[in-house]
């Protein structure tokens, strides 16, 4: 069984998942395997009640993808409130994704990954030639899918529209509801934006043009 | 026009007093007089053009003159028959022969009689608001919308295999439209046989914030309010699976 109370970790992500505020309870960045288990059971969980939502058929869950997400959005956000580290130190606290990015991936990381634009701003204007800042962005570069919105652009080069039917739909929606003019007017991305609003864009989205 | 031209001639009509009746299908022109004399009654103020017309023509018993110095003429004839007859008291038409209403009957008591609702076909152009579609066509769209379309609509299962949906803009799917009269829902292009009776029939069907909605056939069901639910895809995907129905 979850239950709140069992591990600081879980605690500050299911407060995270439920009301998206972010509660520290320890300044230790150690975690647990134990810990570690729970939180990706917790996601697990969270992503079947979100795939229920999501067009054409979900991908199945990423719990490494999952859990890398969750660990990289709690600690950047303890990073940022205790900072007991060399600037050294950081690329290893928080590493890249490991795996294939694939749309599974993408979906599950999401979960806790959506949040990270907004700790990054926060990082950014409380010291804004920190290393920390400069390393959620390179992360964030790499995740068009968490970004959108937040005026990060994309690696250059990358494949931006994804070929699974569910992430393309997910992320065109995400587009539409951030409001992302920029993402929205890119070639390939814009006739879907427009295909999704079909006769009602003016209705949905005056601005776009 | 001929009836303001000056020098055009004014035609007299002259009926006996007997036939009084005759002139109640001309009352409604006030451009005439109406006077009695000597039995019978004078209408002046005719124009050629009222002469002509079948208002005029499909009196029996009638006379016309037309009027020239104060001489009667029958009409095409050159010659006068009589002079005007002078001190006439002429009143308006519809005041000179007023209306009788009937008495209303006290006695009457057929208060057993009654009418069948039914909606018809109606010509006015209403805004449609609602959409009756199948589960299954409605699953074929669902499952793969874009969020925006399906954010500011509203749904309720209807029965076992069909589905209504309420906003705007509505979805692009086959379906029946309907709009909406108060807390009456009626296919596109019809109306109730009666529509003064819509107030009186949502009293009585004692609605408390629900729907009816009407069928072609002039059939009728409820849609409580508490069972309208925002529409989304998780949604449909929960309830559909929760009524075990539409699952061909």
């Amino acid at each position: 069984m979850i239950n709140p109370g069992q591990s600081f970790f879980l605690d500050t992500i299911m407060q995270l998942r439920q009301t998206e505020n972010i509660l520290l309870h320890s300044r230790m960045i150690e975690l647990s395997p134990e810990e570690e288990e729970l939180v990706t059971e917790f996601l697990k969980r969270e992503y079947e009640t979100e795939s229920l939502s999501y067009p054409f058929v979900a991908p199945a869950f990423n719990a490494p993808a999952a859990l890398w997400a969750a660990k990289l959005v709690y600690l950047s956000a303890l990073l940022i409130l205790y900072r007991e580290h060399k600037n050294e130190e950081l690329s290893s606290i928080l590493p890249v994704y490991a795996g294939e990015q694939d749309a599974s991936a993408i979906l599950s990381a999401d979960l806790c990954l959506r949040f990270l634009p907004a700790i990054h701003l926060f990082a950014k204007m409380l010291d804004h030639e920190d290393q920390l800042a400069g390393l959620l962005h390179s992360i964030l570069v790499e995740w068009p899918y968490a970004a959108t919105g937040s005026g990060i652009e994309a690696k250059e080069g990358q494949e931006l529209l994804p070929a699974d039917d569910c992430l393309r739909q997910l992320y065109i929606d995400r587009i539409i509801e951030k409001k992302d003019l920029r993402s929205a007017s890119m070639p390939g991305i814009r006739e879907q934006v427009q295909a999704s609003m079909g006769n009602y864009s003016t209705t949905f989205w005056k601005e776009l043009k | 026009m001929e009836e303001n031209a000056p020098g055009s001639l004014e035609y007299i009509l002259r009926i006996g007093q007997e036939h009084r009746e005759l002139l109640g299908q001309v009352r409604h022109w006030d451009n005439l007089k109406i006077a009695l004399h000597e039995g019978a009654y004078w209408l002046k103020g005719l124009t050629a053009r009222q002469v002509a017309s079948p208002g005029i023509k499909s009196i029996p018993y009638k006379e016309i003159f037309y009027l020239k110095d104060n001489k009667l003429f029958p009409e095409g004839s050159r010659l006068p028959v009589q002079r005007m007859p002078l001190s006439l008291l002429w009143t308006p038409v519809d005041r000179g022969l007023p209306l009788k209403l009937p008495m209303p009957n006290h006695n009457f008591f057929g208060l057993k009689e009654t009418i069948g609702i039914s909606i018809v076909p109606s010509l006015k152009e209403e805004q449609a608001v609602a959409l009756l579609v199948t589960a299954a066509g409605l699953r074929k769209y669902i499952e793969t919308a874009p969020a925006i379309r399906l954010k500011p609509l509203t749904w309720v299962i209807v029965g076992k295999d069909r589905a209504m949906i309420f906003g705007s803009p509505l979805l692009p799917m086959e379906g029946q439209a309907f709009w909406k009269k108060g807390s009456f829902l009626f296919p596109a292009g019809f109306d109730l046989e009666f529509p003064v009776l819509s107030m009186q029939l949502e009293n009585k069907m004692e609605l408390q914030g629900g729907l009816i909605v009407w069928e072609k056939d002039s059939t009728c069901f409820r849609v409580e309010k508490e069972a309208i639910k925002q529409l989304s895809i998780a949604s449909f995907r929960r309830s559909v699976k929760q009524a075990g129905s539409a699952t061909a």
